[in-house]
């Protein structure tokens, strides 16, 4: 019935955060991101830690969405702490010296960080985009960020109308590949057994009916589209009008000065401080 | 004299294949016209030419032959321009089969608002208009909603939301419940005849289910691309053996009355589209007979 | 005799998530041998769950789901006792015999597909293959036959499925949509399963389109004598061309039996939300003006008869009072 996909998933809450201007919170995922590389030391990392914990707790969603957005990425996460608590070169060596495998405190804290810094990453991007930005939203946002581009004749409104459909499709699309493998499994279709050549056959039979299906909906999405009078961006008006409120402005200069705030933070370096 | 909003003379249409040398008329000359308020059902069966008929009301396909006058204009003696076209599509909504496949946006309200949305209405009217067109279908406490998880029969009713928000005159339903399970054909035929009884939309209702033509006040039936029968639902299904003969058929108490009537009884009356009208008409014999 | 047997069998969609749904809760009904038996109920009945448990491709939350007799997906501590004191096994030692059982178990789930053969509901977006014929022969060749044989088997199907021989050579996407639901269909009784699942056959077919599909259904049944199961919202369709029907609602089974006593609940069955037969909402009506028609009318030749009989019962005792 529900699809697996949870990144990039609206979720439906009123909370302060759903409420601010998409344009605001695209901005404030790129300041938040640069605020996470800000930080070197632990106390500025202490302070980011709170503010995503924070963010989450006005967001009103659910801790479980939260960490489930995190899943697709722990493999990334552990790799990277592990390349850098056995990579990275310092002065305080924890294990014997006559180890083959060297590891510093230094690396310890760097991988420390760093798991940090991508949660924190994930976990803002999430908060301020996917799970409290309808994807519309988002796309206006960019359209609308992005629509100084169209003076040099990019397509932005073409670009925004392509993501939306991609994004309104996702779910349907995938809902029609589990019916699809499930219709090949009642016919005998073995995916999971045999040499790689094998399993890449046995694609054929799910592959091809689903574009096959994919092309008939672009068709008709697109008569449908027609019909209902689409020309293009020139002429469009918007149910939602994104406006500027002074919550926006609030969390904008709030979120410059937590970075302000990190900057200074990492001089007076309380424990170690990343280079 | 009630107005004519559409008119088609002779209108054909042929598909023509890759090469360019072959031709296959899908549409073969039909002379019709469709009066305002009016609620048609266009019956046939699959490949019968009715969906083309559809298609070409709205200019998604254009005719080959014929002509075609809607709400006043002609649309066959000129090249159309940009404008006409978009003023067409305004007068004559379309809702599809799939309810999956003319679904635009990811959120209920903004999918309705994308029709109006492109005609560049001003807000707050966009607004008006949205929270109308949900209301009208019953889908307001749906508007914050995906239209992924609604159900077959609500997300058609988005769909026609979407189209009532373009304030059409007419508006053509393509086997729009064709994929729904009976509760949802109810729910979608029931706001069809609302907006045609409350609203005065001419509706056009293109389907294979008898007892959908049974609801209109007039039934076409298309066959191999020619206009078969015009008539009310008692006409049209007192033709029984012809709808058979192209692959049709007629409700199951029409066909119960055809089968008592072959049978030697003598069963009077002409309301055999509805089951009211066949209940009356039974009633009826024995009425007769104890009084005789 | 009963083919399968549902015991005490539930099934939870989304367990854990807010859209969690019961869609089966503790079902035990039998599936007689060798006749058509429909499954009525509403979108949300739980009646496709039932189809999707009955070949495997999903699993019981709890209860059994028994195909002659054995429990399809029965674990190797549920019948390692049983199983040791068969000839096969008893000579084995307990590790040997361990393994033994667990590849035929699971060798057993691998070909349940092939004996409860699943047709979907609008079939006709599987259909991959360049030819009708390749397309038929995907479910044969899955299962391992020779080349004679699957030939056989797909002609086979195709005659039992109205399909030409011309048409066999064609590819399926220049097919009209009623041929293309034809194709899948035959896809899968070329797979010769002992059990026919159908969702849906008929779904936005014409009248014709419709006939086709459930001529070709009952031709296969009466030929090949096995156990078909059709889950259909059409009370009319399923009137015409059952033998037994199962009616469901919110997960449980509401009635069941053959056509006529299932029938002789049309109240219960209009509360759940089913559509009866036009005719038989017809003939309540005229029972309601006061006439005397038998109560369980659901297919227009028996309604015609009765009221026919009544017509003839009530004129010939006016003939003898003047």
């Amino acid at each position: 019935m529900s699809n697996g996909i949870s990144f990039g998933q609206y979720y439906p809450a009123d909370s302060l955060l759903h409420r601010l201007d998409p344009r605001t919170k695209v901005l404030m995922t790129v300041l938040y991101i640069v605020c996470t590389f800000l930080c070197r030391s632990l106390l500025s990392f202490a302070v980011l830690t709170a503010s995503a914990i924070v963010l989450v707790a006005i967001s009103r969603i659910p801790i479980r969405m939260i960490l489930s957005s995190l899943r697709p990425i722990l493999f990334i996460i552990v790799f990277t702490s592990l390349i850098n608590v056995f990579m990275t070169r310092g002065e305080q060596l924890l294990t014997p010296p006559e180890w083959k495998i060297k590891i510093y405190a230094e690396g310890i804290w760097t991988a420390f960080f760093m798991i940090l810094r991508i949660s924190t990453l994930i976990i803002g991007t999430s908060v301020f985009l996917t799970y409290t930005t309808t994807p519309i939203a988002l796309t206006d946002a960019l359209e609308a960020l992005l629509s100084p581009l169209k003076k040099i004749k990019i397509p932005v409104h073409d670009f925004a109308m392509m993501m939306t459909i991609a994004l309104r499709f996702i779910p349907t699309l995938s809902e029609e590949t589990r019916k699809i493998m499930n219709a090949q499994k009642a016919r005998g279709a073995d995916f999971t057994s045999g040499s790689l050549l094998r399993r890449a056959k046995a694609l054929i039979p799910i592959l091809v009916p689903l574009f096959v299906s994919a092309f008939n909906r672009a068709f008709e999405l697109a008569a449908a589209m027609e019909c209902r009078c689409y020309h293009g961006g020139e002429g469009r008006t918007r149910l939602k009008v994104l406006r500027f409120r002074a919550v926006d402005f609030v969390m904008l200069v709030l979120l410059v000065g937590v970075g302000v705030g990190l900057v200074f933070l990492n001089r007076n370096g309380l424990g170690y401080a990343m280079k | 004299m009630s107005e004519i909003l559409i008119h088609t003379e002779n209108l054909s249409f042929s598909y023509t294949d890759e090469t360019g040398a072959d031709e296959h008329p899908a549409l073969d000359g039909i002379t019709v016209d469709i009066k305002k308020g009016e609620y048609v059902a266009v019956l046939g069966h699959n490949g019968s030419g009715k969906s083309t008929f559809a298609k070409l009301l709205n200019l998604i396909l254009e005719p080959t032959g014929g002509r075609l006058v809607i709400d006043g204009i002609d649309l066959t003696d000129h090249e159309i321009s940009d404008e006409e076209l978009l003023r067409l599509r305004r007068t004559v909504g379309m809702v599809f089969q799939n309810p999956d496949n003319q679904l635009v946006a990811t959120i209920v309200e903004e999918d309705v608002a994308f029709g109006p949305e492109n005609l560049g209405v001003p807000q707050p009217e966009l607004r008006q208009r949205v929270d109308d067109a949900l209301e009208a279908v019953g889908m307001t406490s749906y508007a914050k909603h995906e239209p992924h998880r609604l159900s077959g029969g609500q997300k058609q009713r988005v769909a026609i939301a979407g189209v009532i928000a373009m304030m059409p005159k007419c508006i053509i339903f393509d086997e729009s419940t064709a994929m729904l399970d009976p509760s949802g054909r109810k729910e979608v035929l029931d706001t069809i005849r609302m907006l045609n009884r409350e609203h005065g939309i001419t509706v056009l209702n293109i389907t294979h289910y008898m007892n959908e033509a049974a609801m209109a006040d007039r039934v076409l039936v298309i066959n191999d691309g020619k206009l078969l029968l015009d008539g009310t639902p008692d006409e049209v299904f007192a033709q029984r053996e012809l709808l058979c003969e192209v692959g049709l058929d007629v409700p199951q108490c029409a066909a119960l009355i055809h089968e008592l009537r072959a049978a030697g009884l003598p069963v009077k009356g002409d309301r055999i589209a509805t089951t009211e009208g066949c209940v009356e008409m039974l009633a009826e014999l024995f009425e007769n007979l104890e009084t005789r | 005799m009963n083919k399968i047997f549902l015991e005490n069998v539930s099934y939870i969609y989304g367990e854990g998530t807010p859209f969690e749904q019961k869609a089966l809760d503790g079902v035990s009904v039998g599936i007689p041998e060798g006749c058509i038996t429909g499954i009525i109920g509403h979108t949300g009945s739980g009646k496709s769950t039932m189809m999707q448990l009955l070949n495997g491709l999903a699993v019981p939350k709890s209860g059994r789901i028994l195909l002659d007799g054995d429990d399809i997906n029965a674990r190797l501590e549920d019948v390692f006792d049983d199983w040791r004191t068969l000839p096969e096994y008893c000579e084995l030692s307990k590790r040997a015999a361990k393994k033994r059982i667990r590849r035929e178990l699971a060798e057993r789930r691998r070909k349940l597909c092939f004996r409860v053969g699943l047709v979907m509901q609008y079939p006709e977006y599987q259909l991959f293959e360049e030819t009708v014929f390749k397309d038929i022969a995907y479910g044969p060749t899955n299962m391992g036959l020779s080349e004679e044989e699957i030939r056989e088997r797909v002609l086979e199907a195709a005659r039992f499925t109205g399909l030409s021989e011309d048409l066999l050579e064609k590819s399926p996407f220049d097919l009209s949509g009623g041929q293309k639901r034809r194709v899948a269909l035959a896809g899968v009784i070329a797979m010769r399963p002992e059990v026919l699942v159908l969702d849906e056959p008929a779904a936005g077919l014409d009248p014709r389109g419709r006939d086709f599909i459930f001529e070709g259904i009952r031709n296969y049944q009466k030929c090949a004598g096995n156990t078909v199961l059709i889950v259909s919202h059409s009370m009319e369709d399923m009137a015409r061309y059952c033998d037994n029907m199962i009616v469901m609602a919110d997960g449980k089974i509401l009635a069941e039996g053959d056509v006529e006593t299932v029938f002789s609940y049309v109240d219960e069955l209009s509360t759940v939300g089913l559509d009866i037969p036009q005719i038989t909402h017809l003939v309540q009506l005229l029972r309601k003006k006061g006439l005397l028609l038998p109560e369980n009318l659901y297919t227009v030749e028996s309604a015609t008869e009765a009221i026919l009989a009544k017509y003839r019962q009530k004129s010939g005792k006016g003939g003898s009072l003047q």
